[in-house]
């Protein structure tokens, strides 16, 4: 049984600019969740989606401009670590993510896996509007 | 026991090969008793009663009394709730990179 994420995607964007949508909080809003996200180790924020009363508590763990950032991702029934590794070649940016440690927090998680399942259906929708 | 520590100790309870190993062998089999899981090892029946125990405890095994002896089960369902969870963030971290590439394109 394999408990990790691990996810490569690849962008024909610069670097940086991947960089900023992993650590703007306004731009991280637009994919991921809101959020008060700063990419300086040791910073305490959340994701929040007030509509599914969901809150992701999280800890800055590791910064490397532009190719290294990690935090924790504490929330939703679970207790795990996101990482984010990016590099640069030929025009293309990589990034790879991992998210480790899964492990079962408690059974306060049924609503928040109603939530997330809903929040794909509408992800959809807000795709086809961009 | 609440459920908290059960959760706990699912991950103590997998790290052992010994544990791992009766695991495997009751997910073959309806149950076993005590004696039937022992011939396995090279330990005693006290040894591998305490692994049991531990397995117990994290809820990946259920034990019912038949007779004189002690019959043993499997319980996978706490594994395969962590197992729903990854496969579910496979696919939200999916669906979120399509947004992502969405927005970097918009911007170029």
């Amino acid at each position: 049984m394999n408990l990790t994420v691990s996810q490569d995607f690849n962008f024909k964007s610069p670097i940086e600019k991947v960089w900023l949508a992993l650590t703007d909080a306004n731009t991280l809003a637009r994919w991921v969740m809101a959020n008060n996200i700063k990419p300086v180790v040791g910073h305490k924020f959340q994701f929040r989606n007030e509509q599914w009363n969901l809150i992701i508590d999280s800890e800055v763990l590791e910064v490397e401009e532009p190719y290294k950032l990690s935090y924790t991702w504490v929330g939703g029934g679970i207790n795990t670590t996101v990482t984010w590794t990016l590099k640069h070649e030929d025009g293309t940016t990589y990034l790879n993510l991992e998210q480790t440690g899964f492990e079962k927090e408690d059974q306060a998680f049924n609503g928040a896996k109603y939530g997330w399942a809903k929040m794909g259906e509408d992800l959809n929708k807000v795709l086809e509007e961009l | 026991m609440n459920e908290k520590s059960q959760d706990r100790d699912i991950y103590v309870a997998i790290a052992d090969p010994t544990r791992r190993k009766l695991l495997r062998l009751l997910a073959d089999v309806e149950e076993l008793p005590l004696n039937e899981l022992t011939v396995h090892f090279e330990m005693g029946r006290t040894a591998v009663s305490k692994h049991l125990a531990i397995l117990k405890e994290a809820g990946l095994v259920i034990s019912r009394k038949v007779g004189r002896e002690t019959r043993y089960r499997l319980n996978a369902a706490p594994l395969r709730e962590i197992e729903d969870w990854v496969s579910f963030y496979r696919r939200f971290w999916s669906e979120r990179m399509l947004l992502l590439n969405e927005i970097l394109e918009e911007e170029q």
